[in-house]
C-alpha cells in the first residue's frame, strides 16, 4: 500500500498514517456502520501519536506511520512484537496512554520476507543488548567479481562477537575482496540491518549485491548436546560455546565457480589445489568454509563460558563452569529432575550458582537416595544452554 | 454493539456480551489537501484529479485485491478495513 506513487519524472510516495486497533463485537453487529471506530482510531490513536511526534522532533510528522492498539499488540507473533516500539503518551490532562510504532516496512512487504529478517535481526539484537558481554565484533566477507557481468557479489559474510580487539587481515586482488574488519558493538546495528538492503558496503571496498544470500533470516540460541557437542546451526560455524545465532542462508555457489578462473589467476601464489580456500583460511581464519558451503551471513555471540563439568557421585552433584568475570551468578540457573531407570522421580531442584574463583559452581546433597541418575538442564539468563543426563557412580 | 479497541478506557468491557474478534485498520493519507495543492502547484493537473486518480483510486483498488478476506469502508481520504484472520496475513 505504501507503494502508491504518481507517475511523474521525479515519483513521490505518498504517506500514509494507519491505526490498527482489536475489537470483539457481537456477531450482529456491523462494524463498518460504527463511526465511533472512525473517531477512536483517527482522533485518538493518530491523533496521540502526532502529538507525541511533535513534542519530541518540534516537527509535524510527513512519513507513513503506523501505530496500534496495546489490545492489537498482544496478539501479534512474539517475532512480529520486535517489529512495535513502545510509547507511553501523557496526554494534557495527565493521562497516560499506551500504545506501539510499528515498523513502515511491515506494509510495503507482502512476501512477508522483509518483515521476518527485519523481526529476527531486532530479536538478535535484544538477546545481545541484554547479555552486554561483547565490546568488540570481527566482520569476515567474500566478494568477488563476476566475471560476465563485473558485478561485485558477495558470497558469505561472517560477524563474531568479541571481548578483546584482533588485527585486521583483509587481502584484495582485481576479483577477489577478502575483507576483515573490526569495529566496535556501537556500529553492530547498522551492519546487520544493511544485510536487508540487497547491497553490502564496508567503507573502502566496493559495494557488493546480496543476491545470493537470499534465504529467510533465523535466529537461533544454540547451546550443548549432551555435554558433547554444540547445537546446529553453530556447530557448522565450529562454534565452541553456547551461542546466540543469526543466519541467512542462501544459493549454492554456483556463481563463484563461475567466476573461479580469474580470481586463480589473482592468486598465484597460494595452493595451487584450492586457491580461494586456501586464502581464506590464511586471511580470514575461516577453517570451515570451502566450497560446499552455500552463500551465507552469520552474526555469532558466543557466552564467554567453558563446557560445563557435571559430577554425581554417591549423593553429591557439582556443576562447574569455566566462566569469565562479566557473568553473573544470577544470570545461571540448573534445573535438576531424579531418574530411576529412566523414569522421573520426585526430586525436583531449580537453583542458582556461586562465583568460585573462575568457575560457577552448583554443589547439592541429594538426599533421596534411590536416583541412579538425573537429568539436568543448565540455562543462562532464560536461554538453556545445557540438558544432559548424568548417572550416578 | 462496538468496544473500545484503546483498552476499554472509553467503553466499559464488561457492559457487553464478547463473541467477534475484529481487527480494525484506519487508512488516511496524510496531507490529502496539501500534498495534492503542491503537487498540482508543480504540474499541469488539477488537485482534486490527483487525489482521485493518484491517492484514492490506487488505495482503493489495492484494498479491493482482499475484498474475499476483508470488508472495507472509503472515507473521504481514508479508509476503514476490517479483517478478522491474522494468520493469513503473516507467515
Amino acid at each position: 500500500m505504501s507503494k502508491l506513487s504518481i507517475p511523474f519524472k521525479n515519483p513521490i510516495l505518498i504517506p500514509l498514517e494507519i491505526g490498527l486497533a482489536k475489537a470483539e463485537l457481537d456477531e450482529d453487529v456491523d462494524p463498518i456502520d460504527q463511526d465511533g471506530t472512525i473517531n477512536i482510531l483517527k482522533v485518538d490513536l493518530l491523533k496521540y501519536y502526532k502529538e507525541y511526534y511533535r513534542k519530541k522532533t518540534n516537527k509535524r510528522v510527513m512519513n507513513t506511520f503506523i501505530v496500534i492498539t496495546k489490545d492489537f499488540y498482544e496478539s501479534l507473533s512474539e517475532d512480529r512484537r520486535y517489529l512495535c516500539d513502545k510509547i507511553v503518551y501523557t496526554d494534557d490532562k495527565g493521562k497516560e496512554i499506551e500504545f506501539y510504532f510499528a515498523e513502515p516496512n511491515m506494509m510495503r512487504d507482502i512476501s512477508g520476507n522483509d518483515t521476518n529478517d527485519i523481526a529476527k535481526i531486532k530479536k538478535y539484537l535484544d538477546k545481545i543488548q541484554t547479555d552486554r558481554l561483547w565490546k568488540y565484533f570481527e566482520l569476515k566477507a567474500l566478494i568477488f567479481r563476476e566475471q560476465e557481468t563485473g558485478r561485485w557479489i558477495a558470497q558469505f559474510i561472517y560477524i563474531r562477537l568479541l571481548n578483546e580487539p584482533v588485527s585486521e587481515n583483509s587481502l584484495r586482488t582485481n576479483n577477489l575482496i577478502l575483507i576483515h574488519k573490526l569495529y566496535s558493538m556501537t556500529e553492530l546495528r547498522p551492519v546487520l540491518e544493511s544485510v536487508t538492503s540487497g547491497e553490502f558496503q564496508v567503507s573502502d571496498f566496493p559495494s557488493a549485491l546480496l543476491e545470493e544470500i537470499d534465504g529467510s533470516m533465523e535466529y537461533e540460541f544454540c547451546g550443548y548436546i549432551n555435554n558433547y557437542r554444540i547445537r546446529s546451526p553453530a556447530d557448522s560455524f565450529i562454534v565452541t560455546s553456547p551461542a546466540h545465532i543469526l543466519l541467512k542462508g542462501g544459493k549454492s555457489p554456483s556463481k563463484l565457480s563461475d567466476s573461479e578462473m580469474s580470481m586463480l589467476q589473482d592468486l598465484r601464489n597460494y595452493d595451487q589445489m584450492s586457491p580461494i580456500v586456501d586464502a581464506t583460511r590464511r586471511h580470514l581464519n575461516l577453517g570451515f568454509w570451502n566450497f560446499t558451503y552455500s552463500a551465507f551471513f552469520v552474526a555469532i555471540a558466543p557466552l564467554p563460558m567453558q563446557r560445563p563439568r557435571i559430577a554425581f557421585s554417591n549423593n553429591q552433584m557439582e556443576i562447574r563452569i569455566g566462566c569469565e568475570e562479566d557473568v553473573a551468578p544470577l544470570d545461571l540457573e540448573v534445573n535438576i529432575i531424579g531418574k530411576i531407570d529412566g523414569n522421573n522421580t520426585s526430586l525436583r531442584i531449580h537453583d542458582n550458582f556461586i562465583r568460585i574463583a573462575e568457575d560457577m559452581v552448583y554443589n547439592t546433597n541429594l538426599k533421596a537416595g534411590d536416583e541412579d541418575g538425573a537429568l539436568v538442564d543448565l540455562y543462562y539468563k532464560g536461554n538453556q544452554f545445557e540438558t544432559c543426563y548424568v548417572k550416578r557412580e | 454493539m462496538f468496544i473500545c479497541p484503546l483498552c476499554a478506557f472509553k467503553v466499559r468491557r464488561g457492559d457487553l456480551e464478547l463473541k467477534k474478534v475484529t481487527y480494525i485498520l484506519f487508512i488516511d493519507i496524510l496531507g490529502y489537501q496539501e500534498l495534492a495543492e503542491e503537487i498540482s502547484s508543480k504540474i499541469d493537473f488539477e488537485a482534486s484529479h490527483i487525489r482521485r486518480f493518484y491517492f484514492r483510486d490506487p488505495l482503493d483498488q489495492t484494498l479491493y485485491k482482499f475484498h474475499n478476506s476483508i470488508d472495507y469502508r472509503p472515507l473521504t481520504d481514508s479508509f476503514l478495513v476490517f479483517a478478522y484472520d491474522l494468520k493469513q496475513y503473516s507467515k
